[in-house]
């Protein structure tokens, strides 16, 4: 007896089918930590003549104090204390090209719309990810190479700096596994004098997917782009105020191209950071669409920042 | 690459399983010393091959930097805590150019500004290196260092810390890397003692911090002995303060 299945009748049934909501693979999306106020915004490159911007810090508002004379006496004329750090902008791309017939035969996952929006965050999470590169490299170190995170590394890390006088808030990057081993120590310590307060859905929704919480008034964000270090043993993530890590960008020119679409961004100022864009290549029948971003960052004064080294696996 | 169960495209259709097989071919031999299943044997339409590349992302070189405030106990040693300085254009002052190449001279100098010596690729001497690569499944070309090992079909990298080490005192043996200073360590052994004093209190309510205990009193003892290898400091020359140069006869 012959009996019609779906797998006998393959030329009725599709293979399969594609839900009609799609997820998204997991990465890193911290886009607006670049709001947060312990990172610097040295400014926009464009008509300025250079891609590398000279970010000064300067010795006033009280830094040095009085100095002691005798009635009568001349006091010196002294120098006004400055310092300086440097970033360079630089040009940074994605590209995703689709023949006609993918887009002809698509479902609706692919569009210019969900193009640009990936490509507003792609921007964003492509600073996080300098952010998370440059934490790790202070010559100030707290943790313990070789051993799981620990609230005591984070508070020592903020005492730290503090005592320096780096004005907060602060901001701590971590990986995952060091932020898997802070859960850990703080799920088995009890009675801890300082309350955890872990992200609430609209934190999460103000700060990004990697927002983890506050902690003794240290914003906790993941990224597991902060890098290893030690032969791949240790991860280098880190915490820092403001003047530790700066970010500069350059703006786009207006481009009269109906294929140019140019979007504000994350910085201040609203002006067209992030440019995408459509490039047609007929021969092959393909349209790529194009992210453009120019952004830069770099340490600043290396006192505030605290690399945090602890294990990594 | 799909393989269809029981027969090649360009061969008559295989005859049917005897009834209860399933499909499953059947072998001449059973147990340990028998063949080894094929994807045919399990009814499999699709053959599951090795991944022959390892399945970790893409990532650019770094290079390590020095800093002679960065000091660890690692296996058993004192060595240096080195940082690495990514080579990607717009981070830390790395200057992107044509090619795909990058231009590190800002960058080092702005990191010699704040004590940082950056080590080159070839430090031990020309045709050395302390990085690799490897393709990856993903596309592209990870950047490694020596003691770090990617698998295929894997998103494991294995590390060897124990020859990471050997290279890190030989460096500082052949003065590639200047010795740590006795205030450097002084603030090392500082910082352990205080994790030691901080370890006995917790061994007392959780046993398990033994471990962690019995490792911190040898990392205290390697610096210690580090210590006692360094010779006495160079103070910084000075004229001494006669106090009648800041006080009044009265």
């Amino acid at each position: 007896m012959v009996i019609n299945t779906v797998a006998t009748l393959a030329a009725l049934f599709p293979a399969e089918v594609v839900s009609a909501e799609w997820l998204r693979m997991r990465a890193d999306r911290n886009i607006t930590l670049l709001a947060h106020p312990a990172l610097h915004y040295a400014g926009d490159a464009m008509g300025r003549g250079s891609l590398t911007f000279q970010i000064p810090r300067v010795g006033l508002d009280g830094y040095r104090i009085l100095e002691q004379v005798a009635d009568g006496a001349l006091v010196a004329d002294r120098e006004l204390d400055d310092d300086e750090s440097s970033l360079s902008v630089a040009p940074w791309r994605k590209s995703y090209a689709f023949t006609d017939l993918v887009m002809a035969v698509q479902s609706g996952q692919i569009s210019s719309t969900i193009l640009a929006r990936d490509a507003v965050m792609a921007a964003g999470n492509t600073l996080v990810h300098m952010v998370a590169q440059l934490v790790g490299g202070g010559s100030n170190t707290s943790g313990t190479p070789g051993a799981a995170l620990t609230g005591l590394h984070i508070l020592q890390a903020k005492n730290r700096l503090s005592a320096r006088s780096v004005p907060g808030p602060y901001i701590c990057v971590l990986s995952g596994s060091q932020i898997e081993d802070f859960q850990g120590w703080l799920a088995a310590t009890s009675g801890g004098g300082i309350q955890w307060l872990p992200a609430t859905a609209q934190q999460i929704a103000a700060w990004g997917d990697g927002y983890q919480g506050n902690w003794g008034g240290v914003d906790i964000f993941l990224s597991n782009r902060v890098p290893t270090v030690n032969a791949g043993v240790d991860s280098a993530g880190g915490m820092f105020g403001l003047g530790g890590i700066c970010w500069g960008d350059s703006s786009f020119a207006p481009e009269p191209d109906p294929n140019i679409v140019d979007m504000g961004g994350v910085a201040p100022g609203g002006r067209a950071k992030v440019r995408f864009e459509r490039a047609r290549t007929g021969h092959a029948g393909k349209t790529s669409y194009i992210t453009h971003a120019n952004i830069g960052a770099a340490e600043g004064d290396d006192g505030c920042i605290e690399s945090i080294i602890t294990l990594a696996t | 690459m799909a393989r269809s169960v029981g027969h090649d495209d360009d061969e008559t259709p295989a005859a049917p399983p005897p009834p209860g097989k399933d499909g499953l071919v059947e072998d001449e031999e059973e147990g340990p010393g028998a063949p080894a299943l094929t994807d045919d044997d399990l009814g499999l339409a699709d053959g599951v091959g090795p991944v022959d590349l390892p399945l970790i992302e893409a990532r650019r070189p770094s290079l390590f930097q020095f800093h002679p405030k960065r000091w660890q106990v690692m296996e058993g040693q004192v060595v240096p805590l080195l940082a690495p300085m990514p080579l990607v254009g717009g981070i830390g002052n790395v200057k992107a150019l044509k090619g795909g190449k990058v231009s590190i001279a800002t960058a080092v100098a702005e990191r010699a500004k704040r004590g940082w010596t950056v080590l080159r690729n070839d430090v031990e001497g020309p045709g050395t290196s302390y990085l690799y690569w490897v393709r990856v499944a993903g596309g592209g070309r990870a950047f490694l260092t020596r003691w770090e090992t990617a698998h295929n079909g894997s998103t494991v990298v294995t590390s060897d810390p124990k020859g990471y080490v050997e290279w890190l005192r030989k460096l500082i043996d052949t003065g590639k890397i200047p010795a740590p200073k006795s205030y450097v360590l002084e603030q090392l052994k500082a910082r352990l003692t205080q994790e030691l004093l901080e370890l006995k209190d917790k061994v007392r309510t959780v046993p398990s911090a033994q471990v962690e205990l019995d490792r911190k009193k040898h990392d205290l003892a390697v610096v210690e002995r580090e210590l006692k290898r360094g010779g006495p400091l160079t103070p910084v020359r000075a004229k001494p303060v006669k106090t009648g140069d800041v006080v009044a006869k009265e």
